[in-house]
């Protein structure tokens, strides 16, 4: 039997919350590799 | 000559108690705790209506047992540390399984002090039901869900022994790890309480956990205490 | 100043490709699969869902595989372990929150006690357990070989929790893929969830692999921090 109620924001938040962990985890890690980069940068120019 | 696996277990597990006998308070501290938090269940339920007192029985038979071992299993290696034990026995070629072996009985001992006095209360507090708590697969289920308990908790208290803030750390690791146990012991006593058939498959079920857990105890239990 | 990022632009394609094929799957099963004649619309959750659950389950083993070579003295593969177990709590609380939400309009509630979802809920406790132990033990070996040998013992615990469960109660529908008999969906809907459930095991590797990336830099990092102040101290 198909549910009564309407499917869409069910989908929607699913969705929502699904596809904003993965991308935001993915984001939060691509900015962490750019800063740590620099900041390993600046350590070793320092050294120099 | 090197002491036999047997004479090294034994001297162990004597010492062990020796340690624990001078400090009787690390004993009895969990049998009291188990005894208040038997109590506060009391509070909660209040009245607890007929049909449901074996669930009730085994709820707080397992949840006050499962408590109070928390608090024994974490604290077990705390002799050994205080007098620096622990970093000799390391240092021994000791056989490890005779170590788990050890620490595993007085563990299972300990144990035994907090689920007998449990359990009984338990059936005092339940005079009232109609519930037999003298049958003698109802103990033997508990000793099964103590097997398996002590296993884990030997294993974690050894996991977590340089973690800092281990006494948070260990009930966060041993409750998740415990389910299986704790799910099985409860439904076999509560199909023996009730005289609901299926109480021998879950004791089986509950064997069979306590066999993994304690074949997984003694094959990690030395690679821990290299480690730690 | 110029940016040397850590991450190859192989690897950033590698990412930026598995993604794109991710959200493709995704769209299509959103807006083109076909609809499924008992549950309706609703049920394009399945397409997130499922493959998180395969995901999730999937870190437990590479967990496990880690934790095998730290425990041989690979002292390396416990940052992989840290974030597989990172990976594998996010497509747990992913697997958890679609799941609650898609079983709103089919059970009528938001939360059951049922088998597979105690599975999830406690096997996410035991990714929090291992993340919180890896940052409450000191840096080296004894942290490596502790941390292994709770690897193998959530995957040892995995199956027999699942087990134990199942015996206990479920409501969850019967497996659909992976029966005796053959799967019971649609040919349509299976493929499409399949390639979904590949491609998401995909993302989630590169994602530890960046992951770990990054746990080596913070690793050097702290190394030529304190390379820096101990030649500070040696000038003055």
């Amino acid at each position: 039997m198909i549910p009564s109620t309407d499917p869409i924001p069910y989908i929607v938040f699913a969705y929502s919350v699904g596809l904003g962990s993965i991308f935001g985890y993915i984001a939060y890690c691509l900015y962490q590799n750019r800063k740590l980069s620099q900041l390993l940068e600046t350590i070793e120019k320092n050294r120099e | 000559m090197k002491p036999s696996f047997f004479s090294q277990y034994w001297c162990m597990v004597s010492q062990g108690w020796k340690a624990d006998l001078a400090d009787k308070e690390r004993l009895i501290t969990p049998l009291l705790f188990a005894i208040t938090v038997l109590l506060l269940f009391n509070f909660c339920f209040e009245e607890v209506s007929k049909g449901i007192e074996g669930q009730v029985f085994t709820a707080e038979l397992y949840l006050t047992t499962l408590f109070a071992l928390q608090m024994s299993y974490v604290r077990i290696f705390v002799p050994d540390q205080q007098d620096k034990v622990f970093s000799l026995l390391q240092s021994y070629p000791l056989n490890y399984s005779a170590w788990f072996l050890s620490k595993y009985t007085l563990a299972l001992l300990y144990s035994l002090l907090v689920f007998v006095p449990v359990m009984l209360l338990c059936g005092l507090f339940f005079s009232g039901a109609d519930l037999n708590i003298w049958s003698a697969e109802l103990w033997l289920g508990g000793l099964l869900s103590i097997i398996g308990l002590s296993t884990l908790g030997i294993l974690l208290s050894t996991l977590t022994l340089k973690a800092s803030g281990r006494e948070m750390l260990f009930p966060l690791l041993y409750f998740p790890l415990a389910v299986p146990v704790l799910l099985a012991s409860v439904q076999a006593s509560l199909s023996f309480l009730t005289s609901v058939p299926g109480g021998w498959h879950w004791m089986g079920i509950l064997a069979g956990f306590d066999i993994i857990y304690f074949t997984l105890g003694v094959l990690l239990f030395g690679e821990l205490v290299t480690a730690v | 100043m110029g940016q040397k990022s850590q991450v190859s632009s192989r690897g950033l394609m590698a990412g930026i490709s598995s993604m794109l094929i991710c959200l493709g799957l995704w769209a299509y099963g959103l807006f083109f699969a076909i609809t499924e004649a008992h549950q309706g619309d609703v049920y394009r959750i399945i397409y997130l869902h499922v493959p998180s659950a395969f995901t999730c389950f999937f870190c437990a083993l590479v967990l496990f595989i880690f934790s095998i070579k730290g425990l041989r003295g690979k002292s390396s593969s416990l940052l992989y372990g840290k974030a597989t177990a990172e990976v594998g709590l996010l497509f747990t609380i992913i697997t958890l929150a679609t799941g609650s939400i898609w079983g709103k309009p089919t059970w009528g509630v938001w939360w059951t006690w049922d088998a597979r979802l105690t599975t999830t809920f406690i096997l996410s406790l035991l990714y929090c357990g291992y993340l919180l132990l890896w940052s409450a033990m000191q840096p080296g070996s004894g942290r490596v070989k502790v941390c292994s040998i709770l690897g193998i013992l959530i995957f040892a615990d995995v199956p027999i929790i699942y087990k134990s469960v199942t015996w206990w109660r479920t409501l969850h529908q019967p497996p659909s893929i992976l029966r005796e008999n053959g799967p019971t969906m649609a040919p349509e809907i299976l493929y499409l969830l399949l390639s979904c459930s590949f491609a998401v095991i995909c993302l989630s590797v590169w994602m530890v692999w960046i992951r770990s990336q990054n746990l080596k830099l913070e690793e050097n990092l702290n190394k030529a921090s304190y390379q820096q102040l101990e030649e500070q101290e040696a000038n003055s």
